[in-house]
């Protein structure tokens, strides 16, 4: 079984048409040229090519007074009005130099900046660096740049604000670690530009949206179901075949190849034993995330966890060989076709960004389509198990007769009142009560607790055929 | 920009420069310096301590002088380090010329004897008024 994790965005293997590749090009106040290059080999402040940028709202700059023009303006005033009043013409020596430095200050306004935000990634997977590069162009003398993460991509290396002094341009780079999967911006970057010290003028921009993928676990595909295909694939069949897994040991038959056979058993009894061999077969795995209840702090939620596994489990999978779909349970039924193959993985993640949809809609699995679930697949449910419609759901699946396997994926239980006695009793018969329903299911339902690995959760059922329970 | 003027002047004039001092004392250090109004309360100190200690014009030009320098240095980088400081400073130059400039065209213009007269004092205004309307920002046109 092949462990090596699932080729992402920014990893080496090249074979992958990842991020990076794709997006406009962006030109900098110093770009040398559309060359291709990776994130990380650019220089600082350069946008390089294949990094999306996004232009600020610079068509039309508005500039107002800076407070040192506000400082020399208040200066000259009041000079000029103690002349005026006390009658002594020398007292405009005190108005005259801020008067002069508050009318040299003004020239070469710039008409319009361009302020660009270039990531060095658009996609990326969660605890990835990402690089972000904030960029003015245009005849300022300072620039300060300030960048407000977002809660879940939290700024990794630099200084949330930057005044960087500028000839022709300025420049400022973060770098941000995305904690939470999902599309989202990186922040949003405010650039206040200075000319001459007593104008300014405010540029906000926001970055493209970044595609976090979920940090897949570490998984192998240990679960098979009751029934394989037909297809040859990585698991091993009860009937023989040509696989390398031992099956049993049978008397010699004509056409049997002698590097098959058994010679320990043969000079025990004689006669010629031959080694039997399991068929290597695949699977079709189908897993379901729902979404209908959603608990836990920000960035890990259950539907987090739940998402993550299923990245983990299809990565595990797609990695045999076998076919993976997915079916999103929240609201709007939303499914992909079992395929194989690593450009799968993008499009189960992809699919699942968007599957944050609150409703009241219990979903009609009759609705899903043959080739979405199709028969003899393997079923694993990715549930906090607190919503009544999942049970609705549990229930249709088993009436299918598929495979089923639930994943609970509740971390968090309700705290305790610190207030009320009986909160902690409440708590205790609270998790009685969710034994006894997650017995009551009729299928196979295994805890994960997100700290002992994905493989560990699925441990109970390693090497075992999940079998269909009617009801 | 205080202490020189003030030391030709009485003793409520001191009164308001050691109130002065502490003000730019203030502004030039944690956690005040963010307060913008520290700054202008410090500079308009020095005006009102020029103004009422009538020193002589080279006190007050040197003054003058001394409040646009402590007014370009509020803006100076927080953290200097060679570079930037250095770039900092050639921005200033420009302004401080022109500074020095009006400085001693005002102190050249105060060596002229110019009689009283009407017609000047309604051409000066005039050009105030002209040079105001010039140098005030207008608002951007809309654009189709």
């Amino acid at each position: 079984m092949n462990d090596r994790p699932v080729t992402g965005p920014g990893e080496s293997d090249r074979s992958f048409t990842g991020p990076g590749t794709t997006g406009r090009n962006v030109t900098g106040p110093d770009d040398s040229g559309p060359t291709e290059r990776r994130p990380g080999e650019r220089r600082p402040g350069q946008p390089g090519p294949g990094q999306p940028g996004v232009d600020g709202d610079d068509k039309r700059i508005t500039w107002r007074a800076a407070p040192r023009l506000h400082r020399l303006a208040l200066v000259a005033v009041v000079g000029v009005l103690a002349a005026v009043l006390t009658r002594q013409a020398e007292l405009l020596l005190l108005a005259a130099p801020a008067l002069a430095a508050a009318a040299a200050g003004g020239r070469g306004r710039p008409e319009a900046l361009d302020a660009r935000v270039t990531l060095s990634v658009t996609r990326c997977f969660e605890g990835e660096e990402v690089e972000i590069t904030a960029t003015v162009a245009g005849a300022v003398d300072e620039v300060a740049f300030q960048l407000e993460p977002d809660p879940l991509v939290p700024l990794t290396e630099g200084s949330p604000q930057q005044s960087v002094p500028a000839t022709g341009g300025a420049w400022a780079r973060w770098v941000v670690t995305p904690r939470g999967w999902g599309r989202r911006r990186p922040g949003v970057v405010t650039a206040r530009c200075r000319v001459g010290g007593v104008w300014e003028t405010t540029l906000t921009v926001r970055p493209e949206p970044l595609e976090v993928f979920p940090h897949p676990p570490p998984a192998r595909a240990s679960l098979i179901p009751a029934e394989l295909l037909l297809r040859i694939g990585d698991h091993a069949a009860t009937t023989a075949g040509s696989g390398i897994e031992f099956a049993g040991i049978r008397g010699y038959l004509p056409g049997d190849r002698l590097r098959d056979l058994n010679w320990a058993v043969t000079s025990r009894t004689g006669r010629l034993h031959v080694n039997e061999r399991a068929a290597l077969r695949a699977t079709d795995l189908v897993i379901m995330i729902d979404a209908f209840s959603e608990v836990g702090p920000l960035g890990d939620t259950s539907l987090d966890l739940a998402v993550r596994g299923a990245a983990g489990l299809a990565g595990a999978y797609l990695r045999t060989g076998d076919r993976v779909g997915v079916v999103a349970l929240g609201g709007v039924l939303r499914w992909l076709s079992p395929a194989p193959g690593y450009r799968q993985f993008f499009r189960i993640v992809e699919m699942v960004f968007g599957i944050r949809f609150a409703s009241e809609v219990i979903p009609d699995l009759g609705r899903v389509p043959r080739t979405a679930l199709p028969p003899r697949s393997l079923v694993v449910l990715f549930s906090p198990l607190l919503d009544a419609r999942t049970f609705g759901i549990v229930a249709d699946l088993r009436q299918r007769g598929v495979s089923l396997v639930v994943v609970d994926v509740l971390r968090h239980e309700p705290p305790p009142h610190p207030g009320a006695p009986t909160s902690g009793l409440a708590v205790r018969l609270w998790r009685l009560d969710r034994q006894t329903m997650r017995t009551s299911l009729g299928v196979p339902v295994l805890g994960w607790d997100e700290d002992a690995g994905l493989d560990g959760a699925l441990a109970p059922l390693r090497g075992r055929r999940i079998p269909v329970l009617r009801p | 920009m205080i202490v020189l003027p003030a030391a030709t002047g009485r003793h409520p004039v001191l009164s308001l420069a050691v109130l002065g001092v502490l003000l730019v004392a203030a502004s030039l250090t944690e956690p005040l310096r963010r307060w913008r109004g520290t700054g202008a309360l410090a500079a308009l100190l020095a005006v009102l301590v020029g103004a009422a200690a009538r020193p002589g014009a080279t006190i007050l030009a040197v003054t003058g002088l001394a409040i646009l320098g402590y007014l370009l240095l509020l803006d100076a980088p927080s953290k200097p380090h060679g570079r930037a400081t250095s770039r900092w400073l050639r921005q200033q130059v420009p302004v401080a010329a022109c500074g020095l400039a009006a400085t001693a065209a005002v102190l050249i213009l105060l060596k002229v004897p110019v009689p009283v007269s009407a017609w000047l004092v309604a051409a000066g205004s005039g050009a105030a008024v002209a040079a105001a309307a010039l140098a005030l920002p207008r608002r951007p046109r809309e654009r189709p």
